[in-house]
C-alpha cells in the first residue's frame, strides 16, 4: 500500500505537437480511490500507463511510495493494473491466469494456490479455475482480470476503463461489487474513465481531465456541484443555431460574454465533441473542432464553428479562466476544498439576455457566499466584445459585475433571478438566445447541485422549440 | 519528493541504442552480400581478376555482364524464363482465382477436405514430381519443352496461389458484393465491377510471387530440360565449367528480380504470408 | 436479384451461407482439382513405380544401388545435420529479427524491407552470392588479407566443417526472411495488451518471450517449421553452388542420378527418399507441438 505522488509529468507521443499529459501533478493518498475522468484523448490513459511503466514520460517524475519509479521498466514497480480488454491469456487456464503475477514473483507454490482460491471466490469464479478463457463470457473474462490484479496484492492498483466493455446491465452490476472489493482491500486505486456516473460513484476523489491537464480536482460531490470545466450542456441553456447561421454562431452564447469571456466558447477543444453531441443533438459534427489555439482574452475573435443543432454553452477555457481571477483546478490535492477552485464556471445562463442586472445566473452552485473571485474579472474588455457578438443580448453589459459579484455575495441581486425569468422569453425569442436560464435559478439558487439539469431541462426547450430548430429536448441532462 | 532517478533511463536509451545497432549489424549481413555480388557483376574483369578485391566501385565495367550474357544459352535462357514464368502466372491464375472465390464465397461439400488437399500439396517436395514427371513427359514428347516447365511451375504455384486469392477473397467484404446484386448486377458483372477492383492489389502481389517463384526455380527446370533450359537452368548446368566472373554475373542476373519484386510487394509480405497461415 | 437478401435477417450469420448453391463452388475449383491431381496424384504415383519397377517387374535394385553408392550416407548425413542446426538457428534468428522489429526502431520499414528481400532470392543465386563472399579469391579473404590475415580456404573441398558452415550460412542467409515474413504476421496478430500486461505483472522481458509470446506464437511457429524444414530436405542449388559436388545432398544426388547418370529409377528411390524423411518430419512436428496444447 503506498501513495502515489505525481510531479509535472509530461509527455508527447512522437508526431504529435500537442501534449498527451501537459504538466500533470497528483497526489493520491494511501489507500485512495482516486478516479481520472475525461473524455477521449484527455490524456488520463497516458497518465495511468506512465505510472505503470507502459509508457515513459519526458519529463516529471512519478514515486510510488517513496520510491522514485519514474524510468523504472514496468515489471519492477510492483503493481497491478485492469486492463480495458482485460488482457487474460488465452493460452493459460483461468487458475494460471489469476496466479500469474504471483508464480512471477516466485512466490512459493502452496501460498500461490491459497491466494488464487481467495480470489477465486470473492469474484465467483470458483467453478472456472480450470477452464481456458476462451469458454468464458466476457464478463467473466473480466472478473478473471481483476482477481489477477487483486491477488498480487499489489502497492497500487490501476484500473483502466475495466467495465467500459461490458454491457450497460453488467457494468452497473460490476461497478459496486468492484467498488466493495476495493474497499475492503483498501489499496491505493486509480481508476481510469470517462463514464461520469462510474467517477462520481467509485471514487474518494474525482481527478477531472481535459487535453492533458487536471481541470478540476476533488470529492465527487464537488465535481458534481461545482464543475469547472465540464460540458455541462444540461446546465446551461442552450442555444439553438439556425443553419443560415454564419460562422460565430456561438456569439449567441451570451453567458460566456457575461464573464467577459471570449474565447471560451469558441475554443472548440474546451469542448468534448461527443458531449455536444449527446447533449445537443448535433447531427453532425459540423462544429469545427480544429481550433485548438487559445483565444486572446481581449477580443472576441468568432469562430468558425459552425453548427445546425443546438450548442449548449460551454465552460470558458481555462486561459479565461484565469482572466476571471478563479483558478484552475489542476492537480491541486486539496481535498477538501478543491470545489473552490473551478467554480467560476458560472456558467451563467444567459441570463444576459435578461436586462436583468444580477441576474445570477447559475450560481447555485457556487453559492459561497464572500467569493469575490470575480471581481479580478476584467469586465470590460469583454463586454465590448460582445456587441458583435450578441445582437439579443442588449441589457446584459452592465449586469455583469453584478453578476459575478452575485454570485459569491449579494446574494440580494440573486434575488433577481426571480424576475429573470419572464424577462427572458421576449427579448430573446428571435435569436438563439439561451433560454433563460434565469428560470431554472430560482429554483436552483437554493440548490447547489442537483441545478444542472433542472435548470435546462425547462426553458430552453421552449426556446428551442420557439426558435424552430429545436430538435429534442435538451439533453442536458446531467450525465 | 526524491530526485528522479535516472539510472533506469539511462539503461533503456542505452537500450534503445542497442537495438538500432542489432538492426543494423542485421542489416549488414544481409544487404552486404548484395551489393557484393552486384559489384562483382559490373566490374571489370581484371579488377575480378585481381587479388585482393577491392570492396568499393573502382573499376566499373559492363564486360563482366557482358560476357555473361554473350555465353552460349544464356539469352535464349533468358527468353525461356520470361517465357514459362508469364505463362505459369496466367494459367495460375486462370485456374486459381476462380477455385478461390469458390473457396472463399462458397459452400460446398468437400471444403474442408480441399483445403487440406491444398495444404498438403504446397509441402509436398518437388523432387518427388519432377522426376517422374519428366519420364512422363519424355513419353509424351513434352521433354525439353517449355510447355513442361510451365505445367510443373503452375502445379506448383497453385495451393499458394489459391490460398492467398482466397484470404485476399475473404477481406472482401460480401456485404458489398450483394449490393451489387441487390443494384442488379449478375454475379459475373458483380464480380467484375465490385470484388475485383478490391481483391486487385492483393491477386497482383500473388501473381508476382508465382513470377518470382517460377523464376527462381531452379531444380524442376533443371530436370525437365536439356537444351530450351530457362536461366537458373542454364547457370547451373555450366557451374561446373565457367568462370568465376560467369558465375557472379549469372548470380547477379538471378538477384535482380528479386529485388525488384520486394520493392513492389513490401506491403502485401506480411498480408500473403500471414494469409496462407491456416 | 433482391430475394437473397432478403434472406439475410433469418440466416445464419456467416459467410458460408450467402446465396451460392453448392454446384458452382464446385466448378469454380474443378479446374485445379483436376489440374493438381493430374500433375501430382500421376507423378507420385509413376515416382513409387519407377523406383521399384524394374524390367522383370518388382524389383529392389535401383534401391540397392543407391544405398550402396558412395555419396549416398555421407549425402543423408549432411542433409539431417544440415535440418539439425540450421532450423533451430534459423527460428532464433527470424524471431529475434521479429522481435527487434516489434520493439519499433526507428527505420523499422527500412529494416524489413532489406531483411526481406532474400525471400525472393533463388536458392542458386544464394549459393552464387556467397560463392562470391568465400571463395578462395572472394570479398571475404579480400577482407582477411586487407586487414592483415591469411587468407582461409573456405571452400576447400576437403575440410568437411567448413564446407557445411558455407552452405549453412548461405541457407541462413537465404531462407530466414521467410521465416521472419511468418513470424512478423504472426506477431501481428498479438496484441500488445498481453505483453503488457505481462510486463505490470512482474515479467522480464525474457519471461514475457516464453510465457506470453511464443505460446501464442504457435500456431505461426508450427506452419513455418514444417514448411522451411520440407524446403530444407529439398537444400539442394545452394551446395552445387557453393561447394560443386564436394558436399553431397540428398536431392544434389537426385539430380546427379537422373541428369548425369542417366539413372531414373535410383533417382525415383532417392526422391522416395525425401518424401519419406520429410513426412515423418511433418509428422513428429505435428505431434509435439500439439501435445502441448493439451496441456
Amino acid at each position: 500500500m503506498s501513495d502515489v505522488l505525481i510531479s509535472n509529468l509530461v509527455k508527447t507521443y512522437p508526431g504529435n505537437t500537442e501534449r498527451a499529459t501537459d504538466d500533470i501533478s497528483l497526489e493520491i493518498a494511501d489507500g485512495e480511490f482516486m478516479v481520472l475522468l475525461g473524455p477521449s484523448g484527455c490524456g488520463k490513459t497516458t497518465l495511468l500507463r506512465m505510472i505503470a511503466g507502459l509508457e515513459l514520460p519526458d519529463d516529471g517524475s512519478i514515486s510510488i511510495g517513496s520510491r522514485d519509479v519514474t524510468y523504472l521498466p514496468a515489471h519492477k514497480r510492483g503493481l497491478s493494473m485492469v486492463f480495458q480488454s482485460y488482457a487474460v491469456f488465452p493460452h493459460r487456464s483461468v487458475r494460471d491466469n489469476i496466479a500469474f503475477g504471483l508464480t512471477m514473483a516466485k512466490k512459493d507454490q502452496a501460498e500461490v494456490e491459497r491466494k488464487v482460491e481467495w480470489a477465486a471466490e470473492l469474484l465467483q469464479l470458483g467453478r472456472y479455475l480450470d477452464r481456458k478463457p476462451a469458454q468464458l463470457s466476457g464478463g467473466q473474462r473480466q472478473r478473471v482480470a481483476v482477481a489477477r490484479a487483486i491477488v498480487m496484492d499489489a502497492d497500487v492498483l490501476l484500473m483502466d476503463e475495466p467495465l467500459s466493455n461490458l454491457d450497460a446491465l453488467l457494468r452497473l452490476e460490476f461497478r459496486t461489487e468492484l467498488k466493495k472489493i476495493v474497499q475492503d482491500l483498501g489499496t491505493t486505486t486509480i481508476y481510469v474513465t470517462h463514464d461520469q456516473g462510474e467517477a462520481l460513484s467509485l471514487g474518494d476523489r474525482v481527478a477531472v481531465m481535459r487535453a492533458g491537464r487536471i481541470v478540476q480536482l476533488g470529492d465527487p460531490i464537488e465535481v458534481y456541484d461545482t464543475p469547472t470545466d465540464r460540458f455541462v450542456g444540461t446546465r446551461v441553456n442552450t442555444v439553438r443555431i439556425a443553419p443560415d447561421q454564419s460562422p460565430t454562431i456561438f456569439r449567441q452564447t451570451t453567458p460566456v460574454t457575461q464573464f467577459g469571456v471570449t474565447g471560451g466558447i469558441v475554443r472548440n477543444d474546451a469542448l468534448p465533441i461527443n458531449r455536444i453531441q449527446s447533449r445537443t443533438r448535433i447531427e453532425r459534427r459540423n462544429i469545427d473542432s480544429s481550433r485548438t489555439t487559445p483565444r486572446p482574452i481581449t477580443g472576441w475573435t468568432g469562430g468558425t464553428a459552425r453548427s445546425t443543432g443546438q450548442v449548449s454553452v460551454i465552460a470558458p477555457a481555462p486561459e479565461v479562466r484565469q482572466a476571471i481571477g478563479s483558478r484552475p483546478g489542476r492537480g491541486r490535492s486539496s481535498r477538501g476544498n478543491a470545489g473552490n477552485q473551478g467554480t467560476e464556471i458560472r456558467r451563467q445562463p444567459p441570463a444576459q439576455a435578461q436586462p436583468n442586472p444580477g441576474a445570477p445566473v447559475y450560481e447555485d452552485r457556487n453559492r459561497n457566499p464572500g467569493r469575490g473571485r470575480h471581481e479580478a474579472q476584467p469586465q470590460p474588455a469583454p463586454r465590448v466584445e460582445r456587441q458583435p457578438v450578441v445582437a439579443p443580448v442588449q441589457p446584459q453589459p452592465q449586469s455583469n459585475p453584478n453578476e459575478y459579484r452575485g454570485r459569491g455575495r449579494g446574494r440580494g441581486e440573486g434575488q433577481q433571478t426571480q424576475q429573470a425569468p419572464p424577462q427572458a422569453p421576449p427579448p430573446q425569442v428571435q435569436r438563439q438566445q439561451p433560454p433563460p436560464q434565469a428560470q431554472p435559478n430560482p429554483g436552483n439558487v437554493e440548490k447547489p447541485g442537483k441545478g444542472h439539469g433542472q435548470e435546462n431541462r425547462g426553458k430552453p426547450s421552449k426556446e428551442q422549440r420557439g426558435q424552430g430548430k429545436a430538435k429534442g429536448k435538451d439533453k442536458d441532462k446531467p450525465e | 519528493m526524491t530526485a528522479p532517478d535516472r539510472a533506469p533511463l539511462r539503461r533503456h536509451r542505452r537500450n534503445r541504442v542497442l537495438l538500432q545497432v542489432a538492426c543494423v549489424a542485421v542489416t549488414a549481413f544481409m544487404a552486404v552480400p548484395l551489393y557484393l555480388i552486384t559489384l562483382a557483376a559490373v566490374s571489370s574483369r581484371a579488377s575480378l581478376n585481381a587479388f585482393p578485391l577491392s570492396f568499393l566501385p573502382t573499376d566499373l565495367s559492363l564486360e563482366t555482364l557482358g560476357a555473361f550474357l554473350s555465353s552460349t544459352g544464356v539469352v535464349p535462357s533468358f527468353g525461356n524464363s520470361l517465357i514459362v514464368g508469364l505463362w505459369t502466372l496466367v494459367l495460375s491464375l486462370l485456374i486459381g482465382v476462380p477455385a478461390a472465390y469458390g473457396l472463399a464465397r462458397t459452400p460446398f461439400a468437400g471444403k474442408e477436405p480441399y483445403q487440406l488437399f491444398l495444404l498438403f500439396t504446397r509441402a509436398l517436395p518437388i523432387v518427388v514430381l519432377s522426376v517422374p514427371l519428366a519420364q512422363l513427359f519424355l513419353t509424351t514428347g513434352l521433354y525439353d519443352t517449355t510447355y513442361a516447365v510451365i505445367l510443373l511451375h503452375t502445379a506448383l504455384s497453385l495451393p499458394t496461389t489459391i490460398l492467398i486469392c482466397a484470404s485476399v477473397f475473404l477481406a472482401v467484404p460480401v456485404d458489398v458484393e450483394e449490393a451489387a446484386r441487390v443494384f442488379g448486377c449478375t454475379p459475373a458483372q458483380a464480380f467484375r465491377q465490385v470484388v475485383a477492383p478490391m481483391a486487385l492489389p492483393g491477386i497482383a502481389a500473388a501473381a508476382i510471387f508465382t513470377f518470382v517463384q517460377s523464376w527462381n526455380e531452379v531444380l524442376a527446370a533443371s530436370i525437365l530440360t536439356l537444351n530450351r533450359r530457362t536461366l537458373p537452368a542454364q547457370v547451373l548446368s555450366s557451374l561446373g565449367d565457367s568462370p568465376l566472373a560467369y558465375r557472379f554475373a549469372g548470380g547477379f542476373a538471378l538477384v535482380l528480380p528479386a529485388l525488384l519484386f520486394i520493392a513492389l510487394m513490401r506491403r502485401y509480405l506480411t498480408n500473403m504470408w500471414g494469409s496462407t497461415i491456416r | 436479384m433482391a430475394a437473397p437478401t432478403l434472406d439475410r435477417d433469418t440466416e445464419a450469420p456467416s459467410r458460408a451461407r450467402r446465396t451460392r448453391k453448392g454446384p458452382s463452388g464446385l466448378l469454380l475449383i474443378a479446374p485445379s482439382l483436376v489440374f493438381m491431381a493430374l500433375l501430382f496424384g500421376w507423378p507420385m504415383v509413376q515416382g513409387v513405380l519407377l523406383a521399384f519397377r524394374g524390367d522383370q517387374g518388382f524389383t529392389l535394385e535401383f534401391v540397392q544401388r543407391m544405398v550402396t553408392d558412395a555419396n549416398f550416407w555421407p549425402a543423408v548425413r549432411n542433409t539431417l545435420l544440415l535440418i539439425v542446426v540450421l532450423i533451430p538457428v534459423q527460428f532464433a534468428f527470424a524471431i529475434a529479427m521479429a522481435l527487434l522489429l516489434r520493439a519499433k526502431p526507428r527505420l523499422a520499414n527500412v529494416y524489413f524491407f532489406v531483411w526481406a528481400i532474400p525471400l525472393a532470392v533463388s536458392d542458386l543465386a544464394a549459393g552464387l552470392v556467397w560463392l562470391a563472399v568465400l571463395t578462395d579469391r572472394g570479398y571475404l579473404n579480400s577482407l582477411l588479407v586487407g586487414v592483415g590475415l591469411p587468407p582461409v580456404a573456405w571452400l576447400a573441398f576437403d575440410n568437411w566443417t567448413s564446407l557445411f558452415l558455407a552452405v549453412l550460412i548461405a541457407e541462413l542467409w537465404r531462407a530466414t526472411s521467410l521465416v521472419l515474413v511468418i513470424v512478423v504476421a504472426g506477431l501481428q496478430g498479438i496484441p500488445r495488451d498481453y505483453e503488457e500486461a505481462a510486463a505490470v505483472f512482474g515479467a522480464s522481458p525474457w519471461r514475457r518471450l516464453w510465457t506470453v509470446i511464443l505460446p501464442l506464437l504457435r500456431p505461426s511457429l508450427q506452419v513455418a517449421l514444417i514448411l522451411r524444414t520440407i524446403l530444407a530436405f529439398q537444400t539442394f542449388a545452394v551446395a552445387r553452388a557453393l561447394t560443386g559436388e564436394n558436399f553431397p545432398v540428398l536431392v544434389g544426388e537426385t539430380y546427379r542420378w537422373y541428369v548425369t547418370l542417366q539413372d531414373p529409377g535410383v533417382a525415383a528411390a532417392l526422391a522416395l527418399v525425401v518424401l519419406v524423411l520429410s513426412m515423418v518430419t511433418s509428422v513428429i512436428y505435428l505431434r509435439t507441438l500439439r501435445s502441448e496444447d493439451a496441456r
